[in-house]
């Protein structure tokens, strides 16, 4: 069967549900309507980092709306039953589930690269910075370079905890207490050791994010968000090949 | 029921032939399914042949689903095997165009249109997509081929379900239920199409649990009753088996001796008729004749597949009950 094949299938699928476009419209006013009210409200900035940065504001939220993006797009087949026609016409599973994950990660990847375009220029026409901001700086290009990989990962995240929990309830639970609820809630207890925890989960925005995670290099918050994406697409792949339909 | 089959081995696809068994198109071998408080199918052997239809009965619970779903490789036998054209389902590559399959309607997205929803499908497995505007107007859903599922009854289920199945125009074909929820001319509608496919050749597993249905349609019949085979015969030799001869005679008496003597199993109806089973027509003729008695009825009755179907599954139960 032609890889090709299946993600055109796999495209199909997802752009003819209305889920898929309630989610992307979410994400991209969220992120676009936070990064433009955020620059508008700064006015000013120090340094042409610290402006992209308050125009990136929304991806913390944002990348929310894709975890439910990604998880809706393997346990709406569960719940609907859909799932049983889908691995009837396709019965290796590991393809299937791989061709969704690039279709919904490249979804992300696109939505995300609109969005930085979009955030970019909101930091450059809405904060005044001593020397103002290149569009394509490093400053620009970096944080958007992140966001981007950042949200594929985070689609391939949700994809594969979709594929373990099955439930779009559980699934979504599990995904927004990761990457958003105990983050944030680790670090404010303030141990050395609930800092460390929270580090180790795949936080929005990289560990970058001030108010929501326990800071980290971006590196350091790349490499969790993608060991976490990994583990749990593999562990997906793993259980929807061994598992009765 | 001997149906006339034109050209039956000509569509056969290469996979069966490969493997050596050109007949064995579905081949399920000691197959096992146990869930933890109980045994779905126990050590089922069966095959399935191509050129006809072979009906899938038993009574509800009796193992049809879960034995369908181990075939199209959707559930991992506890043991066993059951593989289709020579090899496990879940091995072919792009095997809508070698199986078709309805397992349940309800498998549906109700957000996606039936187009959507058989597009999908067919760029799964590399269909070109003017099958599927073949399939739904084949089906009959053209006028509501662009609205979202939500709306559909369980007919136009079934109906989309069946253009799924056919949407790879395969060579064998596994239906679990497809004339549930169907309305008359629906019901003839599939009647006449598994027919049609059976003639082309193709091999046709059907479950139902509709006997008057199944008597129409089926050629071959496989019977389940708690997850074991209980029967693998053609329909006619199941009918015949269940088939019995009513005679009257004013001397019913000695024509029961008689005909018992020739081996027959023989009851008395209430209006002191004979019910005569293990001869035929001829025989109870000829035994009333060579007895020298007279004889005012004699009559063919010929079994429903609904009766033979009960006396068998009875059996079964009767069975059960006396090894616990």
């Amino acid at each position: 069967m032609p890889f090709r094949a299946l993600l055109r299938s796999e495209w199909s699928k997802l752009r003819s549900v209305r889920a898929t476009w309630w989610c992307t419209g979410l994400y991209l006013l969220v992120v676009g309507g936070t990064g433009w009210l955020a620059a508008a409200g700064a006015g000013t900035a120090p340094r042409a980092d610290a402006a992209v940065a308050t125009a990136f504001t929304g991806f913390g939220v944002g990348q929310l709306v894709l975890v439910v993006l990604g998880v809706l797009a393997v346990t709406s087949e569960f719940s609907t039953g859909t799932a049983l026609v889908s691995m009837t016409a396709v019965p290796r599973r590991t393809r299937l589930l791989l061709a969704k994950t690039l279709v919904v990660a490249v979804w992300c990847t696109l939505l995300t690269l609109l969005l930085t375009v979009v955030c970019a220029l909101a930091a450059q026409l809405r904060i005044a910075v001593p020397g103002g901001i290149a569009l394509l700086g490093p400053d620009v290009l970096r944080s958007s370079g992140l966001q981007i990989g950042a949200a594929a990962l985070v689609g391939v995240l949700a994809v594969g905890l979709g594929a373990v929990v099955r439930s779009t309830a559980g699934a979504v639970g599990v995904g927004l207490a990761l990457v958003a609820v105990l983050p944030p809630a680790l670090a404010l207890s303030g141990g050395q050791w609930e800092i460390r925890l929270s580090q180790a989960l795949p936080a929005l925005r990289v560990g970058e994010d001030a108010f929501l995670a326990a800071t980290t290099t971006w590196q350091t918050g790349t490499a969790v968000i993608a060991a976490w994406a990994v583990g749990a697409w593999v562990l997906g792949a793993v259980l929807l090949e061994r598992r009765d339909v | 029921m001997p149906r006339r089959r034109s050209e039956p081995r000509a569509r056969l696809s290469a996979g069966a032939v490969r493997a050596g068994h050109p007949d064995r198109v579905i081949e399920i071998d000691g197959l096992t399914k146990a869930y933890r408080s109980r045994v779905a199918v126990d050590d089922l052997t069966v095959t399935v042949e191509p050129g006809r239809v072979t009906g899938f009965l038993g009574p509800n619970g009796s193992g049809k689903t879960t034995t369908m779903r181990c075939i199209l490789g959707l559930t991992r036998p506890t043991a066993g095997t059951a593989t289709v054209l020579g090899r496990p389902y879940r091995e072919l590559a792009q095997p809508m165009r070698r199986v078709g399959a309805l397992i349940d309607p309800r498998a549906r997205h109700a957000g996606r249109t039936a187009y959507a929803h058989l597009r999908v499908l067919a760029e799964s497995n590399a269909v070109p997509l003017r099958r599927v505007d073949e399939v739904i107007e084949l089906v009959g859903i053209g006028p509501v081929a662009h609205e979202r599922l939500r709306g559909f009854s369980l007919g136009m289920a079934q109906r989309l379900g069946l253009a799924a199945a056919l949407l790879g125009d395969p060579d064998v074909l596994v239906l679990d239920e497809p004339v549930n929820g169907l309305d008359p001319e629906g019901i003839r509608w599939v009647r006449e199409l598994l027919r049609d496919l059976a003639d082309e050749g193709r091999t046709l597993l059907v479950s139902s649990h509709l006997m008057s249905e199944m008597e129409e349609t089926a050629d071959h019949l496989v019977v389940l009753g708690r997850g074991r085979l209980l029967a693998d015969v053609p329909m006619a030799d199941l009918l015949g088996r269940h088939a019995a001869v009513r005679v009257r005679s004013p001397q019913a008496s000695l024509l029961a001796r008689a005909l018992e003597r020739a081996g027959a199993a023989v009851d008395y109806e209430e209006d002191s008729a004979l019910w005569v089973e293990g001869l035929d027509v001829v025989e109870v003729g000829d035994v009333a004749y060579l007895s020298g008695l007279r004889v005012h009825e004699l009559t063919q009755i010929t079994a429903s597949l609904e009766s033979a179907y009960l006396a068998l599954t009875e059996d079964e139960v009767e069975y059960e009950a006396v090894a616990l």
